[in-house]
């Protein structure tokens, strides 16, 4: 979800009682018009056993993706 | 820590075909850096070299979209005899309410050697927002 031109929120929930059973909260920001990076909590949800964690994501585009929304 | 790492290619008419490296434990400080497993007593498997095939179709321009995909391949092992195939099939909604983002859910398929708990084959579902 963008909240401006450089910021965004991110979420994801994967169902289940395994080891991808986690839930991720986030927020992204836009170094550039290729290149993205997310941080974000890992959250042992729904499957508590897991242990909550930290996510870094790089994410490279090889297209301007701020063009493209 | 645990690593992964995507490499996605857009080939056209809705399809993205790639390469993932994913589930690479790492370890910091108490010897062997790169953790693996390829005993099959024992899984979920790791790391993972699996492919990624999907095709979007769009079902109101600009608005709704539907996207179908698979991810699946191998663990990394010495020994073929101790390769599993892990996979991840889905088909998610793509909604794109506005210019703000869009929201993602449906259903997946994945196996025991993808997420390590039985059944053999489990099927859920996966929601998002971006």
């Amino acid at each position: 979800m963008k909240l401006n031109g450089k910021w965004l929120l991110i979420g994801d929930f994967i169902s289940g009682d395994h080891k991808k059973s986690q839930t991720v909260i986030g927020v992204g920001y836009n170094v550039s018009g290729k290149l993205q990076l997310i941080l974000g909590t890992l959250l042992a949800f729904p499957n508590h056993r897991l242990d909550n964690g930290f996510v870094v994501e790089i994410n490279w585009h090889g297209w301007n993706f701020m063009n493209s929304r | 820590m645990e690593s992964k790492s995507h490499l996605v290619n857009g080939v056209g008419k809705g399809w993205d075909v790639g390469v993932n490296f994913v589930d690479l434990p790492l370890r910091f400080g108490q010897g062997q850096v790169v953790l693996f497993s390829d005993n099959s007593k024992r899984k979920p498997l790791y790391p993972l070299l699996i492919f990624t095939l999907q095709k979007q179709f769009v079902l109101k321009h600009d608005k709704l979209f539907l996207n179908v995909g698979t991810q699946t391949g191998p663990n990394l092992s010495n020994e073929f005899v101790d390769k599993r195939i892990a996979l991840m099939n889905y088909s998610l909604v793509r909604w794109q309410p506005s210019k703000k983002g869009y929201l993602i859910a449906g259903p997946h398929h994945t196996n025991d050697v993808f997420v390590g708990a039985l059944p053999t084959h489990q099927l859920g579902i996966m929601l998002g927002y971006e």
